[in-house]
């Protein structure tokens, strides 16, 4: 295995985290078996490292040696990927004449138009932004379109072909369509970001805390009840941090309230009983939208604590400081993490400095007064 | 998210004495467990699919 080596090794507790770069995957292991690939890597050969592993560990050579042949296949082995030959198909593919919806949205000094073909795509993206809607304008900085044809949907940046997704994977259109508009607030190209993360960032204008959780444990609500005590939204559900600061960037979308939070934020937040209510039926949601406090777009701010939240009715407030090994197991895979090497590295060193915490709360307050504590470093 | 074992190819001799030691074969089944995790390969908004009542 003497070629450039396509892992990178990031010593984490007891653990080593290798990353690879065939597959953009992140393999947990025992030291010792990172430090076998990283031999591997440096051109050991195979009896060389299986005599000392069996002798550290009074084994026979050859089972050794089986073992090493094993772990090199498996990290050889390639992962066949599901690549859809999109753009042959967009050139066959004639964009609608008539978009029945225009909208226009103004982010810092940026004018968006958005063209939607129907009532369908519109609902698809328009009310996370509505707060951001003006009325129509000239020269916009930027167009987007978006259609649907053969139960599938376009989409177009600048007159440029995006991407296209069936009507299944409309939630990775929907992450397309914020990761373009991201690109363009913050005129960042996708290999400039390390991560997208499923998470809600709140800020106190120095620093952000990143909140994660199942869908369902109650981070939009967590974050609704901060910003009305004092803190800033930075960004919910689609929380993007860049390559070259490490830093946690605003998105202006707006946050989604579940039907059950109501009664917890409404005193809080009169307009919500006055807001718009969305269906969701295959997952039995009903949402509002609630406009985030934060009008500063071009904002961006370092980010060293990351929160488990979890909300749960009777519970006294549960607050702990967590592996961070565990806390990789629970991020990752709910992640977009960049592909790009140099991007891997920044990602595994800016963990490597989280502080990763547990917090289970039915008492606003507590849970308020802890993540106070969280960004005064008073723990 | 997947856990993996890499297969070891091991003789009922060579088993039984490795079991003489079992510290040591744990150290051995510990090396060759490992878990993988997948990051998303696209960014996505969490799953909300609209119905049509809104």
């Amino acid at each position: 295995m003497k070629r450039n080596p396509k892992f990178l090794f990031q010593k984490i507790e007891d653990k080593t985290i290798v990353w690879s770069e065939h597959a953009n995957e992140y393999l947990l292991l025992e030291d010792t078996t990172a430090t076998i690939i990283e031999r591997l890597c440096a051109g050991d050969s195979i009896q060389k490292i299986a005599t000392e592993l069996a002798h550290d560990l009074e084994l026979p050579l050859d089972t050794a040696i089986d073992f090493i042949v094993d772990l090199e296949k498996e990290i050889k082995t390639e992962k066949a990927e599901k690549t859809l030959k999109t753009a042959a198909i967009a050139t066959v593919i004639k964009k609608p004449k008539l978009f029945e919806y225009i909208k226009y949205y103004k982010v810092n000094e940026l004018f968006f138009k958005v063209a939607f073909s129907s009532e369908y795509e519109l609902y698809l993206i328009h009310p996370k932004f509505a707060h951001l809607e003006v009325a129509s304008k000239n020269n916009p900085s930027h167009t987007f379109t978006i259609f649907s044809k053969n139960q599938c949907i376009y989409f177009y940046v600048d007159n440029q072909f995006i991407n296209t997704w069936n009507h299944k994977e409309i939630h990775f259109f929907q992450g397309k369509f914020s990761m373009e508009f991201l690109q363009k607030i913050h005129q960042k190209e996708e290999s400039q970001w390390l991560g997208v993360f499923h998470a809600s960032a709140v800020s106190n204008g120095k620093k952000a805390v990143l909140f994660l959780g199942d869908s369902g444990n109650g981070k939009s609500t967590s974050l609704a009840l901060l910003q009305a005590n004092g803190f800033a939204c930075l960004a919910d559900d689609f929380v993007p941090v860049a390559s070259k600061t490490q830093e946690v960037y605003s998105f202006p979308a707006a946050i989604s309230i579940k039907k059950n939070s109501l009664e917890t934020l409404l005193p809080l937040y009169p307009q919500l009983a006055h807001s718009a209510e969305y269906h969701f039926k295959g997952l039995n949601k009903i949402v509002r939208y609630l406009q985030p406090n934060n009008a500063d777009f071009i904002s961006h701010l370092p980010c060293k604590d990351v929160v488990f939240i979890k909300y749960e009715k009777n519970s006294d407030l549960k607050f702990d400081k967590i592996s961070k090994m565990n806390a990789f197991i629970k991020l990752v895979p709910d992640s977009w993490l960049s592909p790009i090497k140099e991007n891997a590295q920044l990602f595994l060193e800016w963990f490597d400095g989280l502080n990763c915490y547990q917090i289970t709360y039915s008492e606003n307050e507590k849970m308020i007064a802890t993540v106070s504590k969280i960004f005064k470093n008073k723990l | 998210m997947e856990n993996r074992q890499i297969k070891r190819k091991i003789s009922r001799k060579d088993a039984l004495r490795i079991l003489g030691n079992y510290g040591k074969y744990t150290a051995f089944t510990a090396i060759g467990t490992y878990l993988i995790l997948s990051p998303r390969k696209a960014q996505a908004a969490s799953p909300e699919v609209p119905g049509t009542e809104f």
